[in-house]
């Protein structure tokens, strides 16, 4: 329920008036983190999830709304977060000429933060008790063993959980590839 | 179905996440997808997953600030419901279904925050230590909405020349919600002589991660998020030349180790 667009996708698609407010209330948090992490700088991230929102509702016709919505807009952030690194990158070399892109630093830095987002805002979604299933395996490294004993639940199903949660942070990664 | 998987079947989705995670690695999986391109991307999808979870990122809902100037902004052409005169806001969504840890553990509140309580207790913090420490912290303190941005120290070197040009500084380490961690570096006259650079390294020089350039003033460099300062302890001003090299040019001119602030000092 939590991660599922419903009718908003196709609300969104015919621009009625609400959907643009629902959209942002369900993938602000996504579009934002994604702004900060990648760009690491609070009021260009504020200015880019803005611009981000404002491209969405203003070529909501082009949106396909078979597609789920916060995949789209990972995509628009994507477009918002390079053209912010294009302008960095061409105010620093003002005095120079030459091809004002982000180095592939850069950009394979920012595909990585979209990753670790994308993943992180996908176990918050997730919901008890895989999202903190996963978190103890893989973000506080605990043994399952240990994350048995603590959750009063067998090693097996322990392990049934992580695949699974895995498997769903997957599903999620890949709806948010550009 | 998961019973009689062979060469020529998929694997289901979780028999693929427990191969990639490590708890199972069936030869019939592994030779599965020597043959099989789609199962192949999955695999690789679920190393991405692996690797993402292991380097927790802050995430953050916007500032109020952010929904008002889109309203703002999209106002006029009248598209948008402008009823809504309150914030979206989807914490609904996660209403606690039960007061265990669980349910506090995944409370959302801006991790900067944590990183700067984290910081004041004199704990070393990259984005991974800062987001166990949130689970730690969490019960302690919820300040909502959160504070105006402060900086705080994180820690302090004092930059000792290793040169005849005799440069001395500092190098203080803070962390605010409004920039994240950031290394302030004052040096004092530095020879002019090509361009200086600073970096964080280990003891041996073996592993060093470039900040930024140096003038011979006070320059503020933003640190990359997620840096370990046990792994990288020394704050090291390197000489440079104009040679398009961007490795360490083997010349420090002052470096000095990172001594890591107490929480009340």
């Amino acid at each position: 329920m939590l991660d599922s667009d419903d009718d908003l996708a196709q609300r969104f698609a015919d621009g009625s008036p609400d959907a643009l407010s629902e959209a942002y209330s369900r993938h602000g948090r996504l579009v934002y983190s994604l702004c900060l992490g990648a760009l690491r700088h609070r009021e260009d991230a504020e200015d880019a999830a803005q611009q981000v929102f404002t491209r969405a509702w203003r070529s909501h016709g082009t949106y396909d709304s078979a597609r789920p919505l916060g995949g789209w807009l990972t995509g628009i952030t994507r477009r918002v977060i390079v053209d912010v690194q294009t302008a960095r990158v061409r105010q620093q070399r003002l005095t120079q000429s030459g091809a004002a892109a982000p180095d592939r630093e850069t950009v394979e830095h920012a595909a990585q933060i979209i990753d670790r987002v994308v993943v992180h805002e996908a176990l918050e979604r997730l919901g008890p008790p895989q999202d903190e299933i996963l978190a103890m395996v893989y973000v506080q490294d605990l043994p399952h063993r240990q994350v048995a004993e603590r959750l009063g639940m067998p090693v097996g199903t322990v392990k049934s959980h992580v695949h699974r949660g895995l498997a769903r942070l997957r599903e999620a990664l890949e709806v948010h590839d550009g | 179905m998961a019973e009689d998987s062979t060469v020529g079947t998929h694997p289901t989705h979780e028999q693929l996440a427990a191969a990639v995670s490590g708890d199972a690695a069936p030869e019939v999986i592994a030779e599965h997808l020597g043959t099989c391109a789609r199962c192949r991307e999955e695999a690789d999808a679920l190393a991405r997953v692996l690797t993402a979870l292991a380097q927790p990122i802050p995430l953050e809902d916007p500032p109020p600030l952010v929904w008002e100037r889109l309203r703002a902004e999209l106002e006029p052409s009248g598209a948008v419901e402008l009823s809504v005169q309150e914030l979206p806001v989807h914490d609904e969504q996660r209403s606690p279904a039960s007061s265990d840890e669980l349910a506090e553990r995944r409370s959302r509140r801006p991790l900067w925050r944590v990183a700067a309580v984290a910081a004041s207790a004199g704990l070393v913090l990259g984005a991974g230590g800062a987001a166990l420490l949130g689970g730690m912290l969490d019960e302690q303190e919820a300040p909502e909405p959160f504070s105006p941005p402060v900086a705080e120290m994180v820690g302090e070197a004092a930059l000792v020349s290793t040169t005849e040009d005799d440069v001395q500084g500092t190098a203080r380490m803070v962390v605010s919600e409004a920039d994240g961690e950031q290394l302030l570096v004052s040096v004092s006259a530095l020879p002019a002589d090509g361009y200086y650079e600073v970096w964080l390294r280990d003891e041996a020089a073996s592993r060093l991660i470039s900040l930024g350039t140096v003038s011979s003033t006070t320059t503020t460099l933003p640190v990359p998020q997620g840096v370990d300062l046990s792994r990288f302890p020394i704050v090291d001003v390197s000489q440079e030349h104009f040679d398009g090299d961007p490795s360490h040019s083997g010349v420090t001119v002052a470096a000095g180790p990172m001594i890591v602030q107490d929480g009340d000092g």
